[in-house]
């Protein structure tokens, strides 16, 4: 159980410092739209499973109680502002971009 | 042990396919506002013969036993798993009678239970997650030849509904928390409450409530198997409860796919159905995988019960993988309806319904009701040799 309480923990952090690091490329006015996705992508998958999970270590309780409510926020927040897809396509088009300085590659051996 | 269904049992489970097309579906986003309890379905059950299948000698439909039983539960939850539910409560009461109930009892409750005459319900849990020994553990005393109980017992399903419960108390001074006892109690019995009804997040044809017991006074004839002889049964009856529970959550996300599915045939994006993409297909492919593998669990532990042979490590590991992927089922395929998949109520220009919200909250109280998560990784880990 204790374990289960920090894996829950160690997934809120991870999302949380991803979004720090979102927020802080921002105001160093550098681009941050690959960040960004992922960190809505991390952060709300981070909160659907910590609620799931949460609801699990409930049981019962968790069933006839606010946790319902929980659950379907922590889903929409998957779904709206963009989908969670959509925000893989943007960190994927960011992956698989060809970086500026090897879009001119230099031949090998030429002067 | 055999494996593939009979044509009794294929039969059986096509009529609950029949009957939940022409019963369930058009009153089931009625019964999810969970006003009224559905009596009349409860009929309609009996008169399809789906009320005894776990007790075929008493009810005599073909087919039955517990897999057909369980064939039925996952059809009738593509519709309305919040029915699959009052039946599972009901067929638990059937079962502890049927296996562990005198003759008296049998002929006293079976006909009865399988004609829907009498409706059953099963109350396990306590407050405190050991059972006997919270505050107001569900504790009997001796008065005569027969008992009294005091306690409560709580998240009881079927509650104000059912005409009989079994609930399992702890004899004092005999016996320690170890020792449960099962006791048969008829509502209207002077002493038993019906708590208020839970407002639950989902299966809420299925009323979920506390049962408090002032003096609640049990003759002899009321105990089921022998004194202090409980605890087995209530292990059972759990175990039992979870399979019945994972095909449950099996038939409500065979639905969800389905729905996914058409849905992403219909719905155009990047100038093709969303269907042609891989990362939907993924998706989909995923949580039938998921089903599929728990549908093979299920069927298994439902064939070791019906053969009388030890089921409960393999009903603990259906009910682990179960409790794993269920909501996560639901997770990934309201993603593929997007904003569409959390809908509540359909929009003007949606044609047909958008049942997955509601499936989503009916999967989580699937997989949540009973023990707490962690009961089935014990009894798992105490089989490994």
């Amino acid at each position: 159980l204790q374990f289960e309480l920090a894996d829950m923990q160690i997934q809120i952090e991870g999302a949380r410092q991803a979004q720090h690091h979102t927020m802080a490329l921002r105001e160093a006015k550098l681009p941050f739209s690959k960040e960004s996705a992922i960190a809505k992508t991390l952060g709300t998958a981070v909160a659907m499973n910590v609620t799931l999970q949460a609801m699990r270590l409930m049981g019962s309780h968790a069933y006839s109680s606010e946790f319902g409510k929980f659950m379907r926020d922590a889903k929409v927040m998957q779904i709206y502002e963009g989908t969670n897809q959509i925000q893989r396509l943007v960190i994927a088009r960011s992956v698989l971009a060809v970086p500026k300085a090897a879009a001119t590659p230099v031949k090998a051996g030429a002067k | 042990m055999t494996y593939g269904l009979t044509q009794e049992q294929i039969a059986l489970g096509q009529r609950a396919v029949d009957f939940a097309n022409e019963f369930l579906e058009p009153v089931v986003a009625e019964l999810d506002r969970g006003l009224v309890f559905p009596k009349v379905l409860v009929g309609q059950l009996a008169a399809h013969d789906f009320l005894g299948l776990v007790t075929p000698e008493q009810s005599g439909v073909t087919g039955a036993g517990f897999v057909g039983h369980v064939e039925v539960v996952q059809a009738l939850s593509r519709s309305c798993p919040a029915i699959a539910s009052v039946l599972n409560n009901h067929a638990l009461f059937a079962y502890a009678i049927a296996h562990w109930g005198g003759e008296a009892q049998k002929k006293r409750y079976l006909p009865a239970l399988v004609k829907g005459e009498k409706l059953g319900a099963i109350g396990i849990q306590e407050e405190s997650p050991t059972l006997g020994t919270g505050p107001d553990a569900l504790l009997a005393t001796r008065q005569g030849s027969g008992f009294v109980l005091n306690g409560t017992k709580t998240f009881v399903r079927n509650a104000g509904a059912a005409d009989v419960t079994l609930v399992f108390a702890t004899i004092r001074p005999d016996a320690d928390n170890t020792r449960l006892t099962g006791f048969i109690v008829d509502s209207g019995t002077s002493g038993l409450t019906v708590g208020p009804r839970l407002d639950t997040m989902g299966l809420r044809a299925c009323p979920v409530a506390h049962l408090s017991f002032k003096n609640v006074v049990v003759s002899a004839e009321g105990v089921i198997g022998s004194e202090n002889n409980g605890s087995g049964i209530a292990t059972q009856i759990l175990s039992a409860s979870a399979v019945m529970e994972a095909a449950q959550t099996v038939g409500i996300a065979r639905a969800a796919v389905s729905h996914a599915a058409a849905y992403a045939k219909s719905r155009v994006q990047f100038r093709h159905p969303i269907a042609r993409l891989q990362a939907i297909q993924t998706l989909l492919a995923e949580i039938l995988t998921d089903c599929h593998m728990a549908w093979l669990g299920v069927q298994h532990a439902a064939r070791l019960i019906e053969d009388d042979s030890p089921f409960e490590p393999e009903a603990a590991m259906v009910k682990m993988f179960a409790g794993t992927i269920g909501s996560k089922m639901l997770v990934e395929a309201i993603q593929v309806e997007g904003g569409m998949g959390i809908c509540e109520v359909v929009p003007k220009h949606i044609d047909g319904p958008l049942p997955l919200a509601r499936m989503f909250r009916d999967i989580a109280g699937t997989t949540l009701l009973d023990a707490p998560d962690d009961f089935p990784d014990k009894i798992v880990a105490a089989g490994i040799a």
